[in-house]
């Protein structure tokens, strides 16, 4: 993971700059999109939708959405990297 | 024709109805004739022995045309008193049932135009108004596109304090002085609503069925103007539609219908400290007189009060109940959306609001406990003091705080005056949002910009940009979560959630703000 560019959504600094730093994989950024998601409370979500896009045109690297959406998935993350 | 200058006349043709109909509305109120009989005063007077009491001096007020208001209010005040002075202390009107009878006599004694046209000059005025309104709102659909579009708010004069925003603020001061304490002046207006309160509940209209009727019609209107304005946010969306539905359903519609019931008239969401009189010794005596359902009552606002606010509060904020639930608030986000930039965002104006909503919300637990203390002991203990009291807060903090100053002053100080100065259950809810909550508004790392959009459209006169400069985390006491800010934001730095409290202050965070860093933090 380079950099990103997200086409409108909001996706949450913190997380995406660890996933910078850690240098994870397209694959497992897109797995646990759900943690950097900050669009506002009661939008649509997405996930489903890129993670289904994804495996459509990569059938060969076939992902699933880790459900740990919200703020305590963030938390667990970031005190993951911290330590 | 095309399609968009079609758009443009409906609105302007919205603009000249809703003129015509106020000047309507307000020439209906100015025109007055009376002509009391005898007939008049015995259905008015309800109480037997009341009327006995009045009858003999009736000569005084029937046979004759009354042109002016002034002169008929201060007869029938006159022969009222004089009544009164012949009665018991237990079987005196006092100047409750004396204000009922005469409002009454004066409602059925109107002479000239409006007898017989009511339902003519309700359609002519309010329901007029509201068609021009929506005539003016509806195009917007069309005419805007879906997202954020403040432009121009400085250069409207009615969003500007401009001369109609301040004519307008006039207006409201003087409606709300009207309503509270002259209500007699505007009996004209009453009687348009009698109709429709007779439909509801079988009763005849007060000053506040006129009064839920405007306020439920302005949060309908203008929550039809907040839909379409923010319909890109689902967030809003709801949110609009929760107060909608909670004004119309819960503060308008069922306490009339408990009163056709023969229940008590209660709004169940209308909850202690902002619902002041919840612990009047009438208030529990009438919860106490009227079976379980009263009973329900009386436990589910201490319940909601006592164990409800914090519980809530501490899952979602204070939001739930401000910028969801609540009347005021209600109001304040629908009807005050054009003036949230107006909130005060001075340091000056946060000191000052924390000593006057705090001080509030002292006296109101103060005044509440002397009202207990002294009805538990048979209002023995403190005597006279505890109605002194009532009617002091009464009338300095329930009506001209929270009414006159509350709304009248949207054009000046912005759309949450009462909220943020005045209401002592916002101070309740915010002690508990800030010391023992979930609730934050996240700042997204080092995106902010230093647009300052934030910061203006907060109407609560937070310094939104402050935090967010820092990459620091918005808790602050009298946030009530309405989602503007995040709504403006250029950036989506700003997001409304609830999460564990460990860290929601995010501090210190000045600086650290990264993607490779500019590190500070002192």
């Amino acid at each position: 993971m380079t950099g990103f560019n997200v086409l409108g959504m909001r996706l949450r600094q913190a997380v995406c700059e660890n996933w910078i730093l850690d240098g994870v994989s397209v694959t497992s950024a897109l797995e646990h999109l759900g943690e950097a998601v900050f669009d506002p409370e009661l939008f649509s979500k997405h996930e489903n939708a890129i993670v289904t896009a994804w495996n459509e045109a990569n059938p060969a690297q076939r992902i699933t959405l880790k459900k740990k959406r919200g703020l305590y998935g963030v938390f667990q993350f970031l005190n993951l990297q911290k330590a | 024709m095309n399609k968009l200058n079609i758009l443009k006349t409906i609105r302007f043709a919205g603009i000249l109805f809703f003129m015509i109909s106020m000047f309507i509305f307000i020439f209906v109120v100015s025109y007055s004739s009376f002509y009391v009989t005898e007939d008049i005063i015995r259905e008015s007077v309800t109480e037997e022995h009341h009327l006995a009491a009045i009858l003999p001096m009736a000569e005084q007020v029937t046979g004759k045309t009354y042109d002016s208001k002034r002169e008929i209010i201060s007869d029938l005040t006159g022969i009222m008193e004089k009544a009164d002075e012949g009665l018991s202390n237990d079987e005196k009107m006092w100047s409750y049932s004396q204000g009922v009878y005469r409002m009454n006599i004066m409602k059925k004694s109107v002479t000239g135009f409006l007898p017989g046209n009511e339902f003519l000059f309700l359609w002519q005025t309010i329901i007029a108004g509201c068609i021009a309104a929506l005539m003016f709102i509806l195009p917007g659909y069309w005419l805007r596109r879906p997202g954020i579009d403040n432009d121009g708010v400085y250069h409207r004069s009615v969003s500007n304090r401009g001369w109609i925003g301040i004519t307008l603020g006039f207006m409201l001061v003087a409606f709300y002085i009207f309503i509270y304490w002259y209500p007699e002046y505007i009996v004209n207006w009453i009687i348009l609503v009698d109709p429709i309160s007779m439909a509801i509940s079988g009763n005849p209209a007060s000053q506040w069925f006129l009064y839920g009727v405007l306020y439920t019609l302005a949060i309908l209107v203008m929550g039809v103007r907040m839909l379409i304005r923010y319909r890109h946010s689902n967030y809003h969306l709801v949110r609009t539609g929760s107060v909608m539905f909670f004004q119309l359903g819960f503060a308008f519609l069922l306490p009339e219908i408990l009163v056709a019931l023969n229940k008590p008239y209660y709004d169940f969401k209308d909850l202690w400290p902002l619902n002041y009189d919840f612990f009047y010794g009438w208030q529990i005596d009438q919860f106490l007189q009227s079976g379980s359902l009263g009973m329900f009552m009386l436990l589910s606002g201490i319940g909601l009060s006592l164990v409800g606010v914090p519980v809530l509060t501490y899952f979602y904020g204070k939001r739930w109940y401000c910028s969801w639930v609540c009347g005021c608030g209600g109001l304040a986000e629908t009807l005050g959306d054009p003036f949230r930039h107006l909130s005060d965002k001075t340091l000056k104006a946060w000191k000052a609001e924390r000593w006057i909503v705090h001080g509030v919300l002292v006296l109101v637990v103060v005044m509440t406990l002397a009202t207990l203390i002294n009805y538990f002991s048979g209002y023995q203990l403190l005597g006279n003091l505890t109605q002194q009291l009532q009617q002091w807060y009464g009338f300095f903090i329930g009506a001209a705080f929270a009414g006159v100053i509350g709304v009248g002053f949207y054009p000046w100080m912005g759309s949450r005056v009462w909220c943020r100065f005045g209401c002592p259950l916002a101070a309740y809810l915010g002690l508990v949002q800030r010391f023992k909550s979930r609730f934050r508004i996240t700042t997204n790392g080092g995106q902010c910009i230093s647009c300052g959009n934030c910061s203006t459209y907060c109407e609560m006169g937070i310094d939104v940009r402050w935090y967010a400069q820092r990459g620091q985390n918005i808790i602050r006491s009298s946030c009530v979560g309405c989602g503007i800010c995040a709504s403006v934001c250029p950036r989506g730095v700003l997001r409304l959630e609830n999460g564990p409290e460990e860290g929601r202050f995010n501090e210190p965070a000045a600086f650290d703000l990264s993607e490779d860093k500019v590190k500070v933090n002192f």
